[in-house]
């Protein structure tokens, strides 16, 4: 097992910021997501040692979270967040630098620094200095910095963040590439659901320090309702209120449109008698496509719906 | 062909020991200083009393060995490291400023922590750079001048009858470096600027002077010495070199005074470096 958390809850002072985590991560590319402020940075920094947990706890790698914080940053790689480098170093420095960091012996570090720059395609940048990159290739730097030690695990935070439309799908298919083929697993900490959809094949969705939804993400899928894009005339107060109890889920979209999340067994014939029970006129009803938007939505419930 | 392309091969070579990691941010460090063309310059600035001092040993046991100012002896290596405290006021602003104030700005710590290091060995690898840049002016040129004037005399006797002169040139240098580095460490891990770190640090040494010269001033007595840090520096040199002590306050006063500021700059860098910051 590459990570399993068992009921893992963190406090930052007097608020509860991971609340009764547990998880299984057989090993690929799982996607952590949540809203800003979920607890997924949080939960990468719990399995580095960086905070202490309250109570419960897990292992990474086979490791304890707890008693063997260096033994596991020694087998995993951690690109952060925010903007981060080290001052006053090329980028070759930079990445031998965070090898020898890890243990590595200088030359080993130096040579297998400009490896990972070529590969991950600063090669030609690998003599400027970190600070005067663009936003793009810091995120390309953190990235070579995380993996240059050859971790079993990586995990990535919001490696997008910043990216115009093709550095996100360039970082995308390197984050894809490293966890497909080079047999590296990864944990993806993003809140942009196509960034995960499109890389991993696992996810847990978290919202406020707490466990919404995990599990392959196709099964996740297929245990989400249908769902169904409508616009209506008539009482629609009435008829949310009836989908609700039967435990729909209602989501105001653009121009008066309605994404309406069906409970398992329900479907298009359900909508429209309730349709009609409330004399409610259906203007447009088409069937969507479930996607891990929708999974996400009706996993972080009603606290985040707009209706 | 995407570049990423390229390849991507698994690393397996040897990992270097734990205990010694350290000593990897202590190495970058002074690499990164050396190769400033201005820093280099400093640093062989504050080897020219190490000269003038040397060629004073030679002229002592040449010419005028019944010179006043040619005497070798205890308070000759004690004036030699209080002179160099000028350079190592300049060399610890200019090396050690940014050492943790730029990690800061950077938000290097991140990097730093996510690797399989301990906040000790990051505070240990960066004091060791503060540390090796103050023993160049202090500690090396200091033993060095003790063996030249070993070399020197054709009379050993004074060397042979005060053996204790080598251990107070070592505890005056110790004392000297790591009250510097601590110090510096410390108001370089409170603020982001290095600019305004060094300036701190200007401000400490400089208020403390100033103070104590208004105390003595207004109470005429050399008593209040203990409130300005280089004055407790002296002291503690004289006590160490069994010289006359320069200022009326009590040694003992003194020491327990730069004790206290390396504890409390120790636990105030200890405090400050941290991977996540939690805000409550």
């Amino acid at each position: 097992m590459i990570i399993d958390l068992e009921d893992l809850t963190v406090d930052f002072g007097k608020q509860r910021v991971l609340d009764g985590v547990s998880v299984q991560f057989s090993g690929g590319a799982m996607g952590l997501l949540g809203p800003n402020g979920a607890g997924k940075s949080t939960l990468l920094k719990t399995l580095l040692g960086f905070v202490t947990p309250k109570s419960g706890g897990g292992r990474v790698l086979d490791l304890d979270i707890r008693t063997q914080q260096l033994a596991i940053r020694q087998k995993v790689g951690y690109m952060p967040e925010n903007d981060c480098h080290i001052p006053g170093m090329n980028a070759v420095t930079f990445v031998a630098y965070a090898g020898q960091l890890t243990g590595m012996k200088p030359k080993d570090s130096l040579q297998r620094a400009h490896e990972i720059l070529f590969y991950i395609g600063l090669g030609e940048a690998r003599y400027r200095n970190v600070e005067t990159y663009s936003t793009g290739m810091k995120q390309r730097i953190k990235l070579a910095q995380a993996m240059v030690h050859d971790p079993e695990l990586m995990f990535l935070d919001e490696p997008t963040n910043g990216l115009d439309p093709k550095g996100r799908m360039e970082m995308l298919d390197l984050v894809k590439d490293i966890s497909g083929s080079k047999g590296i697993n990864v944990i993806l900490s993003s809140h942009l659901l196509p960034d995960v959809e499109w890389v991993c094949g696992e996810a847990l969705v978290i919202d406020k320090g707490k466990r919404k939804a995990a599990g392959r993400i196709d099964d996740l899928k297929r245990g989400v309702g249908a769902v169904f894009e409508c616009r209506i005339k008539g009482n629609a107060e009435a008829f949310l209120e009836e989908l609700r109890v039967l435990g729909c889920q209602c989501f105001h979209g653009d121009d008066g449109l309605l994404k309406i999340h069906m409970v398992d067994g329900l479907g298009s014939q359900s909508l429209l008698r309730v349709a009609r029970d409330h004399h409610v006129q259906i203007r447009h009803l088409l069937p969507l496509r479930q996607s891990l938007e929708d999974v996400f939505l009706q996993a972080i419930g009603e606290s985040h719906a707009h209706l | 062909m995407p570049i990423y392309d390229l390849g991507y091969r698994h690393w397996s070579g040897a990992w270097t020991s734990h205990p010694y990691r350290w000593w990897v941010i202590t190495r970058q460090g002074i690499q990164l200083l050396v190769h400033k063309k201005r820093f280099t310059a400093l640093l062989l600035l504050s080897l020219i009393p190490f000269l003038v001092r040397s060629v004073m040993l030679y002229l002592s046991s040449a010419v005028g060995r019944n010179i006043p100012l040619l005497q070798i002896n205890a308070k000759f290596f004690e004036d030699f490291l209080s002179q160099q405290m000028f350079f190592v006021f300049i060399i610890a602003t200019y090396a050690g400023a940014g050492l943790v104030a730029n990690d800061l700005k950077a938000n290097a710590l991140q990097i730093y922590l996510s690797k399989p290091i301990t906040r000790q060995d990051y505070l240990m690898g960066k004091l060791g750079v503060l540390v090796f840049f103050l023993t160049l002016p202090t500690l090396v040129p200091a033993v060095l001048l003790y063996l030249l004037a070993i070399l020197f005399q054709t009379n050993l006797s004074y060397f042979r009858d005060n053996p204790w002169v080598l251990a107070s040139i070592v505890g005056y240098s110790l004392a000297i470096i790591f009250t510097y580095s601590l110090i510096m460490l410390a108001l370089s891990s409170l603020t982001r600027s290095s600019r305004f770190a060094g300036i701190s640090f200007a401000a400490v040494f400089l208020f403390s002077q100033i103070l104590y010269g208004i105390l003595s001033g207004i109470l005429r007595t050399s008593k209040v010495a203990w409130v300005s840090l280089g004055n407790n520096l002296t002291q503690v040199g004289d006590f160490l070199f069994r010289g006359t002590a320069h200022f009326g306050s009590p040694t003992w006063l003194s020491a327990v005074i730069l004790l206290a500021l390396m504890a409390g700059s120790a636990w105030v860098v200890h405090n400050r470096v941290k991977a996540v910051e939690v805000v409550s």
